[in-house]
């Protein structure tokens, strides 16, 4: 039986941290340790392997535009263009190697816990796909912690055609705003690669503490971001909302309660009143202005006010399910990093020149969190609000741990860099030709607890970049994206803290842009250069300079330390156990009664899918036993609640999880209200855990189906 | 290897016609040719090694600015700022350890020589420019020299930086937006890939090919060569134009009075690989699809020295560039026959390697939806290449009449020469848009293709600051112009009016109410409403120079499918003109090629022109045994005023007693292997005739054995 192993890993003061860290990162193999009397403390990020990953990306896979690089179902299709012309599809296959492969220098071995999964909608040319990579928790599977990052690069604009057709050249600046010809190394490679490192730290400290952890870890890449968010917003949709008024028989239209993020589009099912009499008709309109969806055919019945109604873009729904489980703990997302601080602009104190009086500060890092403000904007309407106020506790808890984490890293790293920063550039352009002065590198103190407030706070979102914001808005989950400078305005609101000139200044200009994101110039090279004034590093043209390694270490340490804590990934001694864990597609099966069930995700205790027996109570008198991780069951066409259980069986030792899943229906979604007819999901654990009674049952009945197996029969059904 | 066509009659008229027999290529891949195996036809580039140079030095070196890169002869001054910084020092001692290495080059390359030639560039730069230079002297003819040129510097930041930040203002003339825009418009940060690098990577191919191809025969150059770095290129005049300092200083200062030391061909290679037989993005579709049909391919400007005077070499009276120009009007002419007939020779050797096509590598059309392709089904679609026809219409070679790069300092001289280069805008000749396209589509601007001074950046259709046109014709001698919009224009800016062959460049000293006076005349007539640009064509500038850009614009793609790896076209761009530089520097008319010598005697003086000194060193390190070492040589020196010298030094230093036009001899020896030269040279300014010498610095035979029984003797 598994006693899941509940005892905290205690928590060291951060001075006490602080000395150990420098100790075990001065030595070789820092981070690789294995576990031994000297347990690692915190995470380390490796900053050259998040390098590396990125310069690769964004050398290699070039202009990466979502659902337009071949149907991702066939790799040799022709339409899957080279990597040098359109690396989307390969982007995607090689993300998902790198962050499974349990080598050394990748994951380490806890990278054989991880499972990467594509999430295709069919909404352009060719599929989105939400990619993501999953390492199921030991304690508590039924709660993710998600590190989320966009893998797609700005499109050209089509209107090219038209401007260059028609003899206008106005369309053609739109050409200039693609990232064609790119490996879109600021926007947003670089959250890619510090997710990637991110991950690779946490499993590392695991691995060196003999720990694992106690929620699932995600890494998502969302896809077409640059189309407006689309793939976190497939993936957050919550697919329902309710009519604003009663429906009658006959009606083509209903209007609904408006709500962002539910899924509704033109040409998708609308299933309206699930728990009334309900019906299922097809969206022809959609009128925003009075919330009025239009559909075909007519309702043959009427249905009251509050009824809730539902529809998915692609009738695929979110990823996200309605019960206990499977919710997110938090999201922290990654995008267009490394112009930020420590690094200084351009390498030097002399931003485009000695501004009369002095130079300027560091770059500015925006970490723009769930927001705690009450006063709805174009971001966060008033149902986000109160979707965030609803889980204030959370949220405020968030925000404080992620300023400790700050603060955290900063310490930490401080130490290592012995609290400075080098400018790497000698050159100030106030000298003939850009002679320096002194042409010896100078550095200047870094990592101040003091510089938090000016250059690293956590703030309200106020920029709504990016993917972040669909995740807050449709469920309140706590979260931040970070990113680094991306303008100049002076307005606060909007990051006006990274305007780089002194307040004396009188006429800050704006800049408009930095570091040439989404245009065709976002390189590695002039990522460097930004952010130290350096192209690239003294190791050749694949090393960083140390102004860029170090704004993309520090952001990506403190996340790591944010997800390590007890309350988002958390860590607890590994057992000999193996994990159980499944999820669902669709996710939302509000549609259809066929639900496939997929246990892949599991792993014995060595972090193999191998000789793993399954075990499955489909909550509806179902039972099978089988050897295939991935099963389909069918349910009642009647819309309820199931609370599915599995049971995994791998020799001698057992491990179980749970998630309930609600059948031909969305569950009203806060802040509405679900009518009095809608039944209430199971009152079960939020981790997923089983009690002992249960998983004694389970054990059971699962050793007996399981005893009917055999080389020619993996599935044995059963049904009570 | 496939025969080559017939279609390609050796028109070769000149004497360049027995260099390139075009009956045989040697591409290293083919079959026996019926010739003897071991013999070259021709030379032959390696285009994997060209582009294998861009791409390495394009990465190593950036934002090389000459003059501020620390003590050019001491790599270990702290102010040699790193190559990620400046990379202008590491760059040139690259190029020299590149052009002396026998493992990359062949035997010949013992022969080479590097020599520095310092200069200070104006405008108050701390430390010393460098004229690089690399030279093979001739086995028969080292008093004519041939030299093959590049500039390694880039744009520098201007120095009114700091005046216009702190300004406070944002204004686009006088406050942060012009100092922004003067910032962007250097290469900062950048590789400077296209402009410069390019034109060095393809000297370094082109002396590979001729080095290897002489070894593959076992013969030597008659006449002299030099690769030769002209520095300090790229900063900036008051009309914003380059100002091309290190060719005025070698032009002026490094060419000897004569008739010995001459220059008989000067071959500049500048901003390659944006040229024929490369396609626009790599694909038939410029932007998109216009109606009506896509766009040929990339023009190749070559830019010869003017068969007569013209507006930019004028002829003002003796001296004068045009009058110069006319004074070699023989070597000049048949400089272009052989020019033409080596450009052709080129089309058809090229062709006949690739099947006389090329490939459409990108298969993006911007017309669709979210940049889908429309699919090739894995088949790269190719065009018909290297006809005669399209060398005619896309690398047709022409009098050069805009004097705008270092060619200019040469053919001021009189020297034949070229420049050949790529686009640099959409002006005439190289807009890409198809004759049927309306005119006022053709006149969207496209500037600055690939970053070719920093930056690409489309046409907006809305006026960029300090772009406008005339709104009243204008003829020679004007200053005041009207313009539509005097918007962002202000004093002190350089402008350019008129596009094409009228395009002229001056600084604006005033604006008025719709107008502009200019500080000095037009010398052309302007028409109402041609272009009146701030010549500062980026409002909004990047630092886009790079090597993947100059992929993206030829190939359609940053690299080929590993990003060290080239775009097939780019590959092609750049090999094409190498093919027909080396074919024309191989022929007879140029470096020509004659037996392996067994000693070659060659020197130059410092000063070069001691017009005002009588001491002059004399350096005979250039000279060789024939194997191409220096151990054992012994020289003996006939400084032509009665006194001779034996040594053992290879440089010398004589101090004549008055002024003399004085005759120098040299002999050098080793073992029974003796060799010659003589150079004629102008000490103290001296009136008076040059010797009547044989400008190849050959003796008769009766001056041979006296001067050669004389170093004998002093000797032993």
């Amino acid at each position: 039986m598994t006693i899941r192993g509940m005892r905290k890993v205690r928590r060291l003061s951060v001075m006490a941290t602080v000395v150990l860290v420098v100790a075990l990162a001065s030595g070789a193999g820092a981070g690789q340790s294995a576990a031994g009397p000297t347990a690692q403390v915190l995470p380390i990020v490796d900053a050259n392997f998040l390098y590396n990953e990125l310069y690769f990306l964004g050398t290699n896979m070039i202009y990466r535009v979502a659902g337009a690089d071949g149907p991702l179902g066939n790799p040799s299709d022709p339409n899957n263009l080279p990597t040098n012309y359109n690396g989307a599809q390969e982007f995607y296959k090689w993300f998902g190697q790198e962050l499974t492969n349990p080598d050394h220098d990748h994951m380490g071995p806890l990278g054989r816990f991880m499972t990467a999964k594509d999430h295709v909608y069919p909404t352009r040319i060719w599929q989105l796909d939400d990619e993501t990579v999953t390492m199921p928790g030991q304690s508590c599977a039924g709660q993710d912690a998600l590190i989320a990052g966009h893998n797609d690069s700005t499109p050209t604009s089509t209107l090219v055609s038209q401007g260059a057709e028609t003899g206008s050249p106005t369309p053609m600046t739109r050409m200039r705003g693609g990232n064609w010809g790119n490996g879109s190394i600021y926007d947003a490679g670089s959250g890619e690669a510090m997710g990637m490192a991110e991950v690779q730290a946490l499993l590392r400290w695991y691995a060196a503490n003999n720990t694992y952890p106690k929620r699932t870890l995600k890494i998502g890449l969302f896809d077409n971001e640059e189309g407006g968010l689309v793939g976190s917003g497939f993936y957050s949709q919550t697919n329902v909302s309710t009519l604003a008024a009663p429906a009658n028989a006959g009606d083509t239209s209903v209007r609904v309660t408006s709500r962002t993020g539910v899924g509704f589009a033109v040409g998708e099912q609308l299933m309206i009143d699930p728990f009334g009499t309900r019906e299922t008709v097809t969206i022809t309109a959609i009128t925003n202005a009075t919330n009025t969806i239009t559909f075909t055919p007519a309702l043959t019945a009427s249905h009251v006010q509050g009824a809730t109604v539902s529809a998915g873009v692609a009738d695929i729904g979110g990823l996200i399910p309605d019960g206990p489980q499977g919710q997110y703990v938090m999201v922290a997302n990654m995008d267009q990093n490394g112009i930020e601080y420590p690094a200084r602009h351009f390498g030097t104190e002399h931003y485009l020149n000695n501004i009369v009086g002095g130079g300027v500060g560091p770059w500015y890092t925006n970490i723009n969190a769930v927001p705690l403000y009450t006063t709805p904007n174009n971001l966060y309407d008033a149902t986000a609000i109160a979707r965030i106020q609803h889980n204030l506790a959370n949220v405020t808890a968030f925000r404080n741990a992620t300023a400790d984490a700050v603060s955290q890293a900063f310490q930490v790293l401080g130490q290592k860099y012995n609290f400075s920063m080098p400018l790497e550039n000698p050159l100030r352009f106030d000298q003939v030709g850009s002679t320096p002065v002194n042409p010896n590198p100078t550095s200047v103190p870094a990592y101040l607890q003091s510089d938090i407030p000016k250059y690293s706070p956590v703030v309200d979102d106020n920029t709504g970049r990016t993917d972040q914001v669909s995740f807050i808005r449709d469920w309140g989950i706590p979260g931040y994206g970070i990113i680094g400078a991306y303008d100049t305005s002076t307005n606060p609101q909007v990051g006006g803290n990274e305007n780089p000139y002194p307040v004396n200044y009188v006429s800050k200009p704006t800049l408009s842009q930095y570091a040439l994101y989404d245009t065709n110039d976002d390189t590695p090279e002039h990522l460097n250069y930004y952010a130290s004034g350096t192209t690239h590093g003294p190791d050749g043209p694949a090393s960083p300079s140390e102004g860029l390694k170090r704004a993309l270490e520090l952001p990506a340490t403190w996340t790591s330390y944010l997800i390590s804590k007890d309350t988002y990934g958390g860590a607890e001694p590994r057992t000999d156990n193996p994990v159980a864990y499944f999820e669902t597609t669709p996710a939302k099966p509000y549609l259809n009664s066929n639900v496939t069930f997929d246990a892949s995700f599991s792993r014995n205790a060595g972090g193999n899918t191998s000789g793993l027996t399954y075990f499955w109570d489909f909550g509806d008198g179902t039972t099978m036993a089988t050897t295939n991780p991935t099963v389909s069951h069918t349910y009642s066409s009647n819309p309820a609640w199931y609370d599915v259980k599995l049971a995994v069986k791998s020799g001698s030792t057992w491990d179980f999880y749970r998630q309930a899943l609600a059948v031909r229906f969305v569950p009203a979604h806060f802040p509405d209200q679900p009518l009095a007819n809608e039944p209430a999901p199971p009152a079960t654990d939020p981790c997923g855990t089983l009690t002992p009674a249960e998983q004694a049952s389970m054990t059971a009945q699962a050793s007996q189906l399981i005893s009917q197996l055999s080389a020619g029969k993996t599935e044995v059904i059963a049904k009570q | 290897m496939k025969p080559l066509l017939r279609r390609w009659p050796v028109v070769l008229a000149c004497t360049v016609a027995a260099a390139v027999p075009v009956s045989i290529t040697a591409s290293g891949t083919g079959t026996p040719s019926a010739q003897a195996a071991t013999r070259q036809a021709t030379p032959v580039i390696d285009p994997d090694f060209l582009y294998a140079q861009l791409y390495d030095m394009s990465k190593a070196y950036s934002y090389r600015i000459s003059g501020a890169d620390g003590d050019p002869r001491n790599p270990a001054d702290p102010f040699n700022l790193p190559p990620t910084v400046n990379g202008w020092q590491e760059l040139v001692a690259h190029w020299k350890s590149m052009l002396t290495d026998q493992s990359v080059n062949g035997d010949l390359a013992a022969f080479a020589t590097v020599t520095d030639h310092y200069f200070r560039r104006s405008g108050g730069y701390r430390f010393d420019s460098d004229d690089a230079e690399v030279t093979i002297p001739g086995a028969s003819c080292a008093g004519q020299r041939v030299m093959l040129a590049a500039h390694p510097d880039e744009t520098p930041v201007p120095t009114d930086i700091v005046g216009l930040i702190d300004s406070g203002t944002t204004s686009g003339t006088t406050g942060f937006g012009a100092a922004r825009r003067h910032i962007t418009d250097s290469n900062l940060g950048n590789e400077g890939a296209y402009d410069g690098l390019s034109g060095v990577a393809v000297t370094i191919g082109e002396y590979q090919a001729l080095l290897r191809w002489y070894a593959a025969n076992g013969t030597y150059p008659k006449r002299t060569l030099k690769l030769t770095l002209l520095d300090a290129s790229r900063g900036k005049t008051a009309d914003g134009l380059f100002s091309r300092e290190g060719s005025v200083y070698y032009a002026n200062n490094l060419i000897p009075a004569g008739p010995q030391g001459q220059y008989t061909l000067f071959a500049n290679m500048d901003s390659l690989g944006l040229d024929y037989p490369a396609r626009h993005l790599g694909t038939e579709f410029f932007w998109n699809n216009i109606t009506g049909g896509g766009v040929g391919p990339w023009f190749t400007f070559i830019n010869a020295t003017p068969t007569a005077p013209n507006r930019a070499y004028p002829d003002s009276g003796p001296g004068s560039p045009g009058a110069n120009i006319a004074g070699n009007s023989a070597a000049i002419a048949q400089f272009r026959g052989n020019l033409q007939a080596a450009v052709l020779a080129g089309f058809g050797q090229q062709g006949a390697k690739y099947d006389f096509s090329v490939p459409l590598e990108n298969p993006l059309r911007y017309n669709q939806t979210g940049q889908a392709p429309n699919p090739y089904s894995g088949v790269v679609p190719t065009k018909p290449a290297y006809s005669a026809a399209e060398q005619a219409q896309y690398s047709p070679v022409r009098d050069d009449t805009a004097a705008l790069e270092d060619e200019q300092a040469f053919f001021d001289k009189g020297i034949p020469g070229f420049t050949v280069s790529g686009v640099k805008n959409s002006n005439s000749d190289e807009n890409p848009y198809a004759a049927s396209v309306d005119p006022t589509r053709k006149a969207t601007p496209i500037v600055g293709y690939a970053g070719n001074q920093t930056t690409f950046q489309l046409g907006n259709g809305t006026p960029q600051p300090g772009m406008t046109t005339t709104t009243a014709g204008t003829g020679p001698g004007a200053t005041t112009i009207s313009v539509a919009s005097t918007t962002n224009l202000a004093a002190g800016q350089p402008i350019f009016i008129d596009t094409g062959d009228n395009i002229e460049y001056g600084q604006i000293q005033s604006v008025g109410t719709g107008t502009v006076t200019l500080a000095q005349p037009l010398t052309l007539a302007h028409a109402s409403g041609v272009p009146f640009y701030v010549n500062e064509n980026q409002p909004q500038g990047y630092l886009s120079d790079t090597i993947e850009h100059l992929n993206y614009f030829t190939g359609g793609a940053p690299h080929g499918l590993l990003p060290q790896q080239p775009t097939e076209e780019l590959k092609r761009a750049l090999e094409l003109p190498a093919e027909w530089t080396s074919l024309l520097l191989s022929g007879d008319g140029a470096l020509g090629a004659t037996a392996q010598p067994s000693a070659v005697a060659y020197f130059e003086t410092s000063p070069v022109k001691p017009d005002t000194t009588r001491t002059v060193t004399f350096d005979a390190g250039f000279s060789r045994d024939g194997a191409g070492s220096t151990s054992g040589l012994k020289y003996f020196w006939d400084f032509g005023d009665g006194t001779t010298m034996a040594t053992t030094s290879p440089t010398v230093t004589h101090t004549y007693s008055s002024p003399i036009y004085a005759d120098v001899k040299l002999v050098v020896m080793k073992g029974s292997d003796t060799a010659t030269y003589r150079q004629a040279v102008a000490v103290d300014s001296p009136t008076g005739p040059p010797p009547a010498t044989d400008p190849c610095g050959t003796f008769s035979p009766a001056e041979a054995a006296s001067v050669t029984a004389a170093a004998k003797r002093s000797a032993s």
